[in-house]
């Protein structure tokens, strides 16, 4: 019960610094989240068209043969739908917004496309997607990739299709392709309708073959004959499971405690995307009862891409509580965790994840 | 930007908004943005205001409502359009009952873009919307000025037809005198 | 005896900064009665299921309201996920559960600073504005947007909030907390105040069940209602939570319910923390939705109410949401029934109207 029970705020904020923050004559700080407008990078961009059609506005007009990527500005709502749905990673959420004007902007960008990307592989528009089928295992990790659903595969009736009009040739299906049979652009059509292995345009066979070195230096012989199966050489193996996370047909199981490796066979496509991955390299093809090949011991040569991937764990200091559950869990013995000291060795680290899954206080991540 | 002397009065009116631009616009008017600096008061009554602030889009039940507020203004007038969905009826276009942005009833001055519209948006934009109203006023005092200049030279004009006219009368006489 | 006459009462008016129209029949300052007429805000946006698919459409329902931004957010990929069956990870809940607290916080704080200036303290409203900037500069530094967030996606979170980020939320909420009260005693304790809000427009009990008022309407004539007790959305189980009740059902009351309820939105945002465990935030969903469900979500303003179907394809059959304020109007046109003309603003504003909510 009182009266002007407001006294004591009003008197405190005759002494306290005002609450205003003085704008537009103190510009504004911005939070790293901030959501205020769309940002290009062109020189990645594919005019894919992907961000146009996620667009819940449609403010992104995506014009392939002119060569323009433009964005309305009033009918953008800043929602970041095309941030996430672009695969080339070009589009960024930066923190100012759009400054007010007198009529509807549109920002208009120029888009040039390189006839070949690093990997030699054509990124222009004309052609269409094939598949060698003559390499392909109809594993579906390409159907997993498509941004665009746009591809069907199916592995007991051997059938893989593309649906031209869904597909925006993004290549990112070639990228991912275990077999390298995918392959875009006319020349390459062409091409892949001869049986042997298809040769591509002399910049796209120099980077092939450099390509196909590292592979066969990893890769043991490609499972060619039926009746050959995967197989791991248990010597070998630390179990660390990283083959069971890469394979596209959850053929395998892998129990670290119980140092067991399994793999269903029925399940199996054989596209060789776990030995790929493999820190060991104790995966192969062989006859189902016969003993797997003994490989030189050499560290899987990662691509540029997988490099720029990978990543090591990292620890919560204040949670740790120094337990060595990490260091006894880790398959590759990269961890030394001592009192106030743990050290992670990233040469020797393959990002299996294990510790992670080993540390009773969650103080591990990736 | 230009501080014009005179505060311009605001009137806000919602039309379909889904409040997220409103309640930016009221944020705009506490502390911590404060356009009161600026003598900026937001009024009830459109007779009073110079900036006409339109959140959300128009359908059928309100563009009558937009276009009363909007005549019932005095000029020179400035309509500013907070929002995408004042600017161009943003994600709910293809819905049946919306007819569009805000520029399908009434003429808009300033776009200001945003879901929300940020309170900084929003004060850029009500800036560059007095800039406009300043362009307006000078245009209409300009008006006012050439109309009072017009009826003296008119007058001018007859008198020296008039002048004219006796000239010629008297000449005209001279000759008949002559002629006699 | 006086005479009769309707007053029209919106949609443009300096008090509601909602377009909502009533018409007034009074006799000498006291109305008899109020017939609503609403329609300005419908937008019809249930119907856009059929053009954007399910993924596209959380940005579409999120944009019902403005206030209740995340809570349509939530309630939404709740109802399509409940349709698919997936599950989300415990820490997408705990992050779900605390940032709906915090929408909870910023939506009471807006609403007593619009009551203050219905009653003309408008020192008081610049008040309790200026005390939920905060609370909107925690919002963009985790979500990145102050008033719609798009942070929930179908299958969980966006982004992740990392514990150090929610232990500085937690302090600078409890830094606020003494600031809160100085304001909410003006509300509950000053004299002229509790001459505007005590014993105007009281709903009886009887009268609250029957109407079917729902949220803080409801519990400031005693019913005992809150989704949160129930445990069907979010982790509120885990959290000892327990409603805010009131007998008396008038102004008074159910402000005292919002501003009990500020003070436990704290709380629970404190409890919530200590307890989130880690791990991802989302779970991959793709594919075609099936089937239908519906859950129910305590917004600020009540019950809302949504419902989900699928036909085995991208873009829902049918999407429909229910707001709190859509039970709501019945008991405003009760409570308008005998009051004075001057405190028409007041009633209005005591259920918290949210009409861009009711008409979608």
């Amino acid at each position: 019960m009182g009266t002007f029970k407001i006294a004591k705020t009003v008197v405190k904020s005759l002494f306290r610094k005002p609450a205003t923050l003085m704008y537009p004559v103190v510009p504004r700080e911005w939070e790293e989240r901030t959501r205020g407008s769309i940002g290009i990078e062109v020189e990645k961009c594919i005019l894919c068209g992907i961000c146009a059609r996620r667009c819940p506005t449609a403010a992104i007009d995506v014009d392939r043969k002119g060569g323009t990527w433009e964005i309305h500005r009033m009918q953008c709502i800043q929602c970041g739908a095309c941030v996430e749905a672009c695969p080339k990673d070009c589009l960024l959420m930066e923190n100012q917004y759009t400054e007010p004007e007198a009529e509807k902007v549109i920002d208009s960008f120029e888009v040039v496309l390189e006839k070949t990307d690093t990997k030699g592989l054509s990124t222009t528009i004309e052609g269409s997607l094939t598949c060698d089928k003559d390499e392909c295992v109809y594993c579906g990790l390409c159907v997993k990739t498509c941004p665009c659903e746009a591809l069907i595969v199916d592995r007991k009736e051997k059938k893989w299709e593309v649906d031209e009009e869904a597909c925006v040739k993004c290549g990112a299906c070639v990228e991912k392709c275990p077999k390298k049979c995918l392959s875009l652009g006319e020349e390459a059509a062409e091409e892949a309708t001869k049986a042997e292995k298809p040769k591509k345009d002399k910049k796209a066979a120099k980077a092939d073959k450099t390509e196909k070195k590292e592979k066969a230096a990893k890769k043991p012989a490609a499972a060619d004959g039926e009746g050959e199966v995967l197989l791991c050489n248990t010597e070998e193996c630390i179990f660390c499971g990283l083959c069971v996370k890469n394979c596209p047909c959850e053929a395998l199981v892998v129990d670290r405690k119980e140092k067991k490796w399994e793999v269903d066979i029925e399940a199996c496509a054989k596209c060789g995307a776990c030995m790929e991955n493999c820190p060991k390299s104790c995966l192969s093809f062989g006859a189902p009862d016969g003993k797997p090949e003994l490989k030189d011991k050499k560290p899987a040569k990662k691509t540029a891409k997988k490099s720029k991937e990978k990543s090591f764990p990292q620890l919560d200091e204040e949670k740790c509580i120094y337990c060595g559950a990490c260091e006894n869990a880790c398959p590759c013995e990269a961890i030394s965790a001592e009192m106030d000291d743990w050290t992670l060795d990233k040469e020797k680290c393959v990002s299996c994840g294990v510790c992670i899954d080993a540390c009773p206080a969650e103080a591990l991540k990736m | 930007m230009s501080y014009i002397a005179k505060s311009p009065w605001v009137v806000h009116y919602d039309g379909s908004s889904c409040n997220g631009c409103d309640i930016e616009v009221l944020a705009c008017l506490t502390p911590m943005y404060d356009v009161e600096r600026f003598g900026i008061i937001n009024t009830g009554n459109p007779k009073h205001a110079d900036v006409f602030l339109v959140t959300g889009s128009v359908n059928e039940q309100n563009k009558d409502v937009v276009k009363q507020i909007y005549e019932q203004m005095p000029e020179p007038k400035v309509v500013v359009a907070v929002g995408i969905c004042a600017c161009s009826a943003g994600i709910f276009r293809e819905c049946y009952n919306i007819m569009g942005g805000v520029d399908t009833v009434i003429p808009v001055d300033v776009y200001v873009p945003g879901c929300a519209a940020r309170p900084e948006a929003i004060i850029d934009g009500v800036v560059k919307g007095l800039a406009v109203l300043q362009e307006k006023r000078d245009n209409m005092v300009k008006a006012v000025e050439d109309e009072s200049v017009e009826p003296i030279e008119e007058e001018n004009q007859d008198a020296a037809e008039a002048g004219e006219a006796e000239e010629k009368k008297e000449e005209a006489e001279e000759e008949g005198g002559k002629q006699k | 005896m006086g005479k009769k006459t309707i007053i029209p009462f919106g949609p443009q008016h300096p008090v509601l900064p909602e377009p909502v129209h009533l018409d007034l029949v009074i006799e000498d300052e006291t109305v008899l009665e109020a017939i609503p007429s609403i329609g300005f805000i419908h937008r019809g946006l249930e119907k856009l299921v059929e053009t954007k698919d399910y993924t596209q459409m959380v940005y579409v329902i999120e944009r019902i309201c403005g206030i209740c931004s995340f809570g349509h957010g939530w309630g939404y990929c709740a109802a399509v996920e409940g349709a698919m069956n997936v599950e989300i990870p415990k820490r997408a809940e705990y992050l779900r559960t605390i940032l709906h607290e915090l929408s909870r916080l910023h939506s009471h704080l807006l609403w007593l600073g619009l009551l203050a200036d219905a009653f003309g303290f408008e020192s008081l409203f610049q008040h309790c504005w200026r005390v939920r900037e905060t609370i909107l500069d925690i919002l963009e530094k985790t979500t990145g947007g102050r008033v719609i967030f798009s942070i929930c996606q179908v299958g969980g979170m966006r982004k992740d909030i990392d514990d150090k980020t929610l232990k500085d939320i937690v302090a600078i909420l409890n830094g606020i907390k003494a600031e809160i009260k100085e304001l909410t005693d003006v509300f509950l304790e000053d004299d002229s105040v509790k001459n505007r809000m005590c014993g105007v427009g009281v709903l009886s009990k009887e009268d609250a069940e029957e109407l079917c008022a729902v949220g803080p309407v409801a519990r400031g004539s005693g019913v005992v209602q809150d989704l949160r007790m129930t445990n069907d959305h979010g982790v509120y189980g885990e959290l000892d939570f327990e409603p805010m009740i009131e007998e008396a059902g008038d102004c008074y009351a159910r402000c005292k319910v919002r501003i009990r309820e500020v003070f436990q939105s704290i709380e629970l945002i404190e409890k919530a923390v200590d307890k989130i465990p880690a791990g991802d935030v989302s779970v991959e969903v793709k594919g075609n939705v099936d089937g239908e469900f519906a859950t129910r979500i305590e917004q600020p303003r009540g019950e809302a109410f949504y419902y989900a179907k699928g036909a085995d394809s991208k873009f829902l059959k049918r999407m429909r949401v229910r707001t709190p304020t859509n039970m709501n109007i019945p008991a405003l046109v009760k409570t308008l029934q005998g009051c004075d003309l001057a405190d028409v603003p007041i009633l209005v504003l005591t259920i918290d109207p949210c009409i861009s909510c009711t008409e979608r």
